[in-house]
C-alpha cells in the first residue's frame, strides 16, 4: 500500500474519531444541562411538599447509640442544631426510650466509650498520585522540614518513584536518603519503603519536627526526621494492610493525656482481609489479632486500662453471594432493602487478651422505609429518560470490563476512571427505548445515504456506526457526508454528487460540452508580434 | 533552496508573535521566579511546628496531629508554569491564524500555491516554522528559568528533572493547538458546524494531558493527538481546492 493510500485511510478514521468525541462530549453537555436543570426544578418542588409526620422509629432510627465503659446503651437525639457542634441541644434516651438528660451537649453527664478512628490528617494512595498529576503548576512534593527551635535546618522529600526520602540541608546540599532500612548516605544503600499507601504525623512534647507513621501494603513504619530513625511496628505475612485507625498514637507521643474520665491505651489497628484485625497497643506494649463474628461488616475498636472493646453494627439483609459479582444485582437488592423497613443493631464486644472476643451487650431497632426514596426515584425516573440518547457502545464498554474500573476503589487514570464514571452514570437505563430511537436513526441514515453512496461497505459502516453511537453517530455521519444532490436527467431520481454514475439508471454525470477556447486575441498586435490576452 | 525561502519567509512571518511571546514569558515568569527566590527562603516556605504541635503559620490548632496538606507543595519555579502555558498556548492560537486563517482572509493562497514547488514543501515549511518558533520562544526561556531554580543559594530543595520534563510538555501542548487551529483553517465547512471541531479536539487533548500524573500516558496522549491533527492536515492540505 502506499504511503499516499495509508495517510488517505489515516486521516478518514482520525476525521471520524476527532467529529465523533467532540460531538459525545456535545451530546454529554447538553444531557447534564437538561438533568441539572430538572434537579433545580424538582427540588423547588419538593420544598414546596408539607412536612411528612416522621415514624416514630424514625427518631431511635436516626439517634447516635453510643456506650457507656461497663456495656450501657443510650441513644442520643439531637433537637436542635445551633452555634457550634458542642452548644447543640440533645436528648439522651435509654434502651426503653427513657428520657435521661436534656441540655447541651458540652454538659452531658456521661462519659462513653469513644472509639479509634481513621486518621484524618493524612495522606492517602489517592492524593500522592494525584499530587503527581500534570497541573499549570506543575506537579507537586511532599517535603518534610526538620527545625530546631524554630529554624527550618533540613528539608526531606519523598520521591515516589523511587519511595525513598531525599535530604536537602538548607543551604541546598544533599545529605542522604531514608527508606526501609534506616539513613544512608548513599543511593544504593538505600532500601525503598515498598508501595505507599497512607501517611500522617505528629510532632512530639520534645521536637520541632514531625515524626510520621507511613503505611505501605504490608507495613507500618514510624519514621523520626530529626533524629533520622525508622522503626517498623508491624509487617503483615498474609494480606494487604487496610482500614487502618488510631486512638491516642500522636498524642500520646506527644505527651498529652485526656482529659476524659476515661483513660485511653495508644492503639493503631488495621484489618487484614475479611474478618481480622490487628491491633498495636503501647503502655504496656501488646499485639493481638481479632476475628470479627460477622465477616463482611467492619468494627471500630478501642482499648482502655480496663479492657479492650469493639462495636459493630448488624443489619438483616443477606445478600446472594452470587450478587456480588453483578453490580446491577448488587445495587438493585440494596435499594430494595431501604426501601422496606428492616431490621439493624450493634453489638459491643470485649477482646480477651488471648484474642477471644465477649458479647457485652445488643441492641436492636427497626429502620423505617427511607422517605427520600420516592424523591430519588422521580430523579432517577428522569434520568433514565435522559439516557435514552445515550450511544449503546457505553453498555457494550460496560460489559466489556468497564464496570470493574467504576466500581473498583483503586485508581487507575484520570482518563479511564473519568471515562468509567461517565459511561456509569450516562448509559443506557432505558434500553428498549434507546434501540429504538438508534434504529430510527439509522434508517434515516440509510434513507439519506442511499442516494448519496459512493460504496456499499462505506454505507454499512455508516449504518452500524449510528446504530452503535445513537444521536453522536448520527451527527458524525451528517457532518461527515452530506453533499447536495441533482435530479438525475435519465431517471429523474435524486443522486449524490460524490459519484460519477447514477445509483439507479447507471448514467453518468452530465459533462460540459466542450466547446472552443477561451482565447481572445489582441486586434492589434504590438511590434509586428502576434500576442494575446486571457 | 526553495524549502529554505520558503521557511525564511514564514519565519519572518511568524516573528512577532515569537518575540511577543517571549516577552510576555521572560517579564511575567521572570517576575514570579524572582519573587519566589526573594521571599520565599527556606524559613518562609515551610510551616514551623511547635513541640506538642500545631501549624503557626497558617494558625491552624489541629490538636495534637499537624496539618499534614501544608507539606505538599508546589516546587517554586512552579510560579512560570501557568505563564509558559498560557505563552504556548497564545502562541499556537496566534500562529495558526497566522499561517493558515490570514492566507485566506488576505487571498494569497493561489499566490502560494501556484508557485512551481509542491504543495507538500509549502505545507512542512510552514509547520517546521511553527516548530522552531516554539521550541526558541518557550522551548528555550523555559530552559533558562529551570537553570535559574537549580542553584542552591536560592532554592534549598532543586526541582527534579520531571518539571523540566513537564516544562516542556507544555510547549509541545501550545504545538498541538497550533495543529488543531490550522485544521480548522484548513477545513472549508462552516464556522457553526464542524469548523472549530479541530481547536476544540486540541483543547481536550490538552486538558487531558494536564490530568495526568504519568508521563509515559502523557507522552501516548500528545503522540496519539498530534497524529490525528497532523494526518488531517496533510490529507486536507494536499487535497483540497485553494
Amino acid at each position: 500500500m502506499k504511503l499516499k493510500s495509508i495517510l488517505k485511510y489515516v486521516a478518514t478514521s482520525a476525521s471520524v474519531f476527532t467529529t465523533v468525541v467532540i460531538l459525545l462530549l456535545i451530546v454529554l453537555a447538553v444531557q447534564a444541562i437538561v438533568w441539572g436543570l430538572f434537579i433545580i426544578f424538582m427540588d423547588e418542588g419538593f420544598e414546596q411538599r408539607p412536612a411528612k409526620v416522621e415514624d416514630p422509629n424514625m427518631r431511635v432510627s436516626r439517634s447516635d447509640k453510643k456506650f457507656l465503659p461497663d456495656g450501657t446503651v443510650h441513644l442520643i437525639s439531637v433537637v436542635e442544631q445551633k452555634g457550634r457542634q458542642e452548644l447543640w441541644r440533645e436528648r439522651i434516651y435509654d434502651v426503653n426510650d427513657k428520657l435521661l438528660w436534656e441540655g447541651i451537649r458540652n454538659y452531658q453527664p456521661y462519659k462513653y466509650l469513644t472509639w479509634a478512628e481513621y486518621p484524618n490528617q493524612s495522606i492517602t494512595e489517592g492524593w500522592m498520585r494525584e499530587m503527581g498529576m500534570i497541573t499549570p503548576e506543575f506537579s507537586q512534593a511532599f517535603e518534610i522540614p526538620v527545625s530546631s527551635q524554630g529554624q527550618t535546618n533540613e528539608v526531606w522529600r519523598y520521591e515516589p518513584q523511587k519511595e525513598l526520602f531525599v535530604g536537602y540541608e538548607i543551604k541546598g546540599n544533599k545529605i542522604g536518603y531514608i527508606g526501609a532500612g534506616g539513613f544512608t548516605e548513599s543511593k544504593s544503600q538505600a532500601m525503598p519503603f515498598g508501595k505507599f499507601k497512607l501517611c500522617t504525623g505528629w510532632v512530639p512534647q520534645d521536637s520541632f519536627s514531625p515524626t510520621f507513621l507511613w503505611q505501605t501494603d504490608k507495613r507500618i513504619y514510624q519514621i523520626n526526621f530529626e533524629e533520622r530513625k525508622v522503626a517498623l511496628l508491624c509487617a503483615s505475612v498474609d494480606g494487604e494492610i487496610t482500614n487502618i485507625s488510631m486512638k491516642n498514637w500522636g498524642a500520646s507521643a506527644a505527651g498529652k493525656t485526656e482529659t476524659a474520665e476515661i483513660e485511653y491505651r495508644p492503639m493503631i489497628c488495621f484489618r487484614l482481609g475479611e474478618e481480622r484485625y490487628h491491633l498495636i497497643l503501647r503502655e504496656p506494649q501488646q499485639e493481638l489479632t481479632v476475628t470479627l463474628p460477622l465477616r463482611r461488616q467492619g468494627a471500630s475498636f478501642t482499648a482502655t486500662r480496663q479492657g479492650i472493646f469493639f462495636c459493630q453494627r448488624t443489619n438483616d439483609a443477606n445478600p446472594p453471594v452470587t450478587y456480588e459479582q453483578s453490580p446491577v444485582l448488587w445495587t438493585k437488592y440494596w435499594d430494595d432493602y431501604g426501601k422496606k423497613p428492616h431490621k439493624r443493631g450493634i453489638e459491643l464486644y470485649r477482646v480477651e487478651n488471648d484474642g477471644r472476643i465477649l458479647l457485652v451487650n445488643r441492641f436492636e431497632w427497626i429502620k423505617p422505609a427511607d422517605y427520600s426514596v420516592q424523591e430519588v426515584d422521580l430523579l432517577w425516573r428522569s434520568k433514565q429518560h435522559l439516557t435514552i440518547v445515550s450511544p449503546p457502545v457505553y453498555d457494550l464498554c460496560w460489559y466489556l470490563g468497564m464496570d470493574k474500573i467504576a466500581r473498583t476503589k483503586e485508581e487507575k487514570s484520570v482518563v479511564t476512571d473519568t471515562f468509567a464514571q461517565l459511561v456509569e452514570w450516562w448509559r443506557p437505563e432505558k434500553a428498549a427505548l434507546n434501540w429504538a430511537l438508534s434504529i430510527a436513526l439509522m434508517g434515516f441514515t440509510l434513507w439519506h445515504g442511499w442516494v448519496r453512496r459512493t460504496s456499499w461497505t462505506r454505507l454499512v459502516f455508516w449504518i452500524v456506526f449510528t446504530g452503535l453511537f445513537n444521536v453522536a453517530g448520527m451527527l458524525t455521519y451528517w457532518a461527515l457526508n452530506h453533499t447536495p444532490i441533482i435530479k438525475c436527467p435519465l431517471c429523474g431520481k435524486s443522486r449524490g454528487l460524490e459519484r460519477s454514475d447514477c445509483v439507479r439508471c447507471g448514467l453518468e454525470l452530465p459533462r460540459p460540452e466542450r466547446r472552443k477556447p477561451d482565447l481572445i486575441l489582441n486586434p492589434n498586435p504590438v511590434r509586428g508580434n502576434s500576442s494575446f490576452t486571457i | 533552496m526553495r524549502f529554505a525561502a520558503l521557511l525564511r519567509k514564514e519565519l519572518r512571518e511568524c516573528l512577532p508573535w515569537m518575540l511577543l511571546a517571549a516577552v510576555f514569558l521572560t517579564v511575567f515568569g521572570g517576575i514570579a521566579l524572582w519573587d519566589q527566590s526573594r521571599t520565599r527562603s527556606i524559613e518562609n516556605r515551610y510551616p514551623v511546628f511547635s513541640p506538642g504541635s500545631e501549624v503557626k503559620r497558617f494558625e491552624i490548632t489541629y490538636d495534637p496531629d499537624i496539618n499534614i496538606y501544608s507539606l505538599t507543595r508546589h516546587y517554586p519555579v512552579s510560579a512560570a508554569g501557568s505563564f509558559l502555558l498560557i505563552a504556548s498556548i497564545g502562541l499556537g492560537l496566534a500562529l495558526g491564524i497566522r499561517q493558515f486563517w490570514m492566507e485566506q482572509v488576505t487571498r494569497t493562497w493561489s499566490f502560494l500555491i501556484h508557485r512551481s514547488i509542491n504543495r507538500r514543501v509549502i505545507l512542512w515549511s510552514k509547520l517546521a516554522a511553527a516548530a522552531i518558533v516554539f521550541i526558541i520562544s518557550p522551548g528555550i526561556i523555559w530552559s533558562i528559568f529551570y537553570w535559574y531554580s537549580l542553584r542552591p543559594e536560592l532554592f534549598a530543595v532543586p526541582p527534579t528533572e520531571r518539571i523540566f520534563v513537564e516544562g516542556w510538555i507544555f510547549v509541545v501542548l501550545g504545538f498541538m493547538v497550533y495543529l488543531g487551529m490550522t485544521l480548522a483553517g484548513l477545513n472549508r465547512v462552516r464556522w457553526y458546524t464542524t469548523k472549530l471541531f479541530g481547536v476544540l479536539f486540541a483543547g481536550l487533548m490538552a486538558v487531558t494531558v494536564l490530568g495526568q500524573w504519568s508521563l509515559l500516558w502523557a507522552f501516548i496522549f500528545i503522540i496519539v493527538g498530534i497524529i490525528i491533527l497532523l494526518s488531517q492536515i496533510i490529507e486536507i492540505f494536499l487535497s483540497r481546492e485553494f
